[in-house]
């Protein structure tokens, strides 16, 4: 195949992509940079250009939502990939073809389930007809309180993004070859230290993708944050919604998506070159 | 005898294509694309338009508020699916102002005459553009077996015994009414809600505001959980909420200012955009016939908007009669309202939220 029957073949994905993405993403722009006006549903048509929409957000409440959106995807992203790597590896390294099939099947049947019937699993699990009362207890903070909030969130992307994470690592620790670790354990080394020096490195890769996926999905989860968090902890997507969906403010919630769009890319591209210099080294 | 020839044959035949092309509501279901809310709003429009054999509706649900319904319609415009829509006062005004509303003629529909005018509403040229269908009023409630105070007067939401214990709606939500219940008991009004967020700070401050309701189901799963016991909320989730545990009602609290019935009503309109307009007209004034509006508001516990119609059971709340009406209901001006909501929702986000 030539070059340019190479290029041919990309011309309907990046149709696609340019009519339901760029484009889109073109409007958005524009309508951010227009006058709203309250009581109406948008902006007008010859709505005057201003910044005043972005500069709206410079208020350190809105900094705030955007630190805590940051911060408990960060958190349950860690999480996830930390409690996901030994399922991934359990699942790599199991010999019976039955049951690594089980398993898979296991993980993608948990994908299936709808975002909704977790966060109400998790809502009253959470709450007080569930373990909440206990749990609440046992953490020494208030079941209405903004701190048990936040960790009911975390419960619910954990939920989502343990079996996704799980999946992705899957496939770089099934590429280890195990002769790696039964080498060193051979020479001496113990269990331990065999996986933190041979596999942890050498799937580094993996868990990089994995901890992405999961990043960029807590950015973006609004039905979550908005039954988890009880209106006291809200992401950016709510703040989006409210806009757009609420009040009608199309040109508010246009800059808060190129704004929240904008942070993070500047964010997972930064952990990607952090992560990605330091990986290469090894 | 008679015979049967080519020209009779391709007479009768004529005649037999004319007859089944005319128009036939019986034969044919006009199909219609309507909204409503969910939950037991849209289980008794279904139970009602049953009887309605001429349309066949598909059927949408608000996600949240009526008025997430306008970003929809305003994306698709001049093309919404929507026949028909289901909203209350101050969606109305949003879409008066938008210039979307099919006018309403009592000629086209005659069960219009039996509704009360002070229902309607119009838009620039003096013409009916909604159907009222219930009138319904938001207020104070709580679960008696949960709230660990009686609660009788707006100064006992600062009571630190209700810790977490109140379910406040999101500021998008009843068009801010519970704001202006603060505000009213502290001397202000639709134009003057500051007295309402000073008040609104200081109980965002004493912690008791445990959940912020973003929907109504979180309402109901709120205080049927015993999460919190307190809310402010409209008619219909606090029937279905009293059919299960002991709720008392704060519709009459005499001499407390903001503790009132906050009165609206809730209907339909006609998208001028509609291609089956008379269909929806005849569906919606079968909707509001005497009978129908009585079984309607039955089933919900709100209030008949036909004069003919009987209001019964948990209605009684708002059944208020002449010389209660001034003491324990009020009318708001959902016009001011609406146009300070974009203000409301930001002001909530950057004053309130980060009290909480």
């Amino acid at each position: 195949m030539n070059a340019r029957h190479g290029t041919a073949l990309l011309l309907p994905a990046v149709a696609v992509v340019t009519i339901l993405l760029i484009v889109p993403l073109l409007l958005v722009g524009d309508e951010s940079l227009r006058l709203f006006v309250s009581g109406r549903v948008g902006s007008a048509h010859d709505a005057p250009l201003t910044l005043q929409n972005y500069a709206e957000l410079l208020r350190a409440a809105y900094g705030r939502y955007f630190a805590d959106t940051f911060r408990l995807s960060l958190i349950a992203s860690v999480l996830a990939v930390v409690l996901a790597y030994p399922i991934g590896y359990k699942v790599a390294r199991e010999y019976r073809p039955r049951v690594r099939r089980a398993w898979i099947a296991f993980l993608v049947v948990m994908l299936f389930l709808s975002i909704l019937i977790r966060v109400y699993a998790v809502s009253l699990a959470t709450g007080p007809s569930g373990f909440g009362r206990w749990l609440s207890d046992l953490l020494g903070l208030s079941l209405n309180s903004r701190g048990y909030a936040e960790i009911s969130i975390v419960f619910g992307l954990l939920h989502c993004l343990i079996p996704m994470a799980a999946i992705v690592l899957l496939a770089p620790l099934q590429a280890l070859n195990p002769r790696l670790v039964e080498a060193a354990q051979a020479l001496g080394a113990p269990s331990w230290k065999a996986h933190a020096t041979i596999t942890l490195p050498l799937s580094a890769r993996g868990v990089l993708a994995a901890f992405m996926l999961c990043f960029t999905f807590c950015i973006s989860a609004f039905v979550i944050p908005m039954v988890l968090g009880k209106g006291r902890v809200l992401f950016v997507s709510n703040l989006i919604y409210s806009r757009f969906g609420e009040i009608g403010n199309y040109p508010g919630g246009s800059a808060l998506s190129i704004t929240l769009l904008a942070l993070s890319l500047i964010v997972v591209y930064a952990l990607d070159r952090a992560a990605g210099s330091r990986w290469r080294k090894l | 005898m008679s015979r049967f020839t080519r020209r009779s044959f391709l007479a009768s035949s004529a005649a037999l294509i004319a007859g089944a092309s005319l128009p036939s509501r019986a034969q044919a279901p006009v199909a219609l694309t309507g909204i409503d809310w969910g939950g037991p709003l849209i289980e008794a429009t279904r139970k009602i338009t049953a009887g309605d054999k001429d349309v066949d509706i598909t059927w949408d649900l608000h996600s949240g508020g009526a008025g997430t319904v306008l970003p929809k319609i305003k994306a698709a415009w001049p093309n919404p699916k929507y026949d028909f829509v289901a909203c209350w006062n101050p969606v109305y005004v949003t879409m008066i102002n938008e210039e979307w509303l099919e006018p309403l003629n009592p000629d086209e529909m005659p069960n219009l005459r039996d509704v009360p005018t002070e229902y309607f509403f119009k838009d620039k040229n003096g013409a009916i553009v909604n159907v009222p269908r219930s009138l319904a009023g938001m207020f104070w409630g709580y679960r008696t077996d949960k709230a660990p105070v009686k609660v009788e007067k707006i100064e006992q939401l600062f009571d630190s015994k209700l810790k977490g214990q109140i379910c406040w709606p999101g500021p998008s939500i009843n068009s801010n009414l519970q704001l202006l219940s603060l505000a009213l008991s502290a001397g202000g009004n639709e134009k003057n809600m500051e007295p309402g967020w000073e008040l609104l700070k200081k109980l965002a401050k004493s912690g008791n505001i445990g959940r912020v309701a973003a929907t109504e189901t979180d309402f109901i799963n709120s205080i049927s959980t015993g999460e919190t016991s307190v809310a402010f909320w409209n008619m219909s989730p606090w029937k279905k909420v009293s059919s299960n545990f002991p709720v008392k009602v704060l519709t009459r609290v005499p001499d407390e200012k903001g503790m009132k019935a906050f009165m609206y009503q809730d209907g339909w309109v006609v998208l001028k955009t509609s291609k089956q307009k008379k269909a929806a007209k005849d569906y919606l004034n079968f909707f509001i016939s005497p009978e129908n509006n009585q079984a309607f508001n039955e089933m919900l516990g709100q209030g008949t908007t036909n004069r003919k119609a009987k209001a019964s059971g948990f209605a009684e709340n708002i059944a208020f009669k002449q010389d209660e009406l001034a003491k324990y209901a009020y009318f708001p001006d959902f016009t001011v309202l609406a146009a300070q909501l974009n203000d409301t929702v930001k002001r909530f986000e950057t004053e309130i939220v980060p009290l909480l």
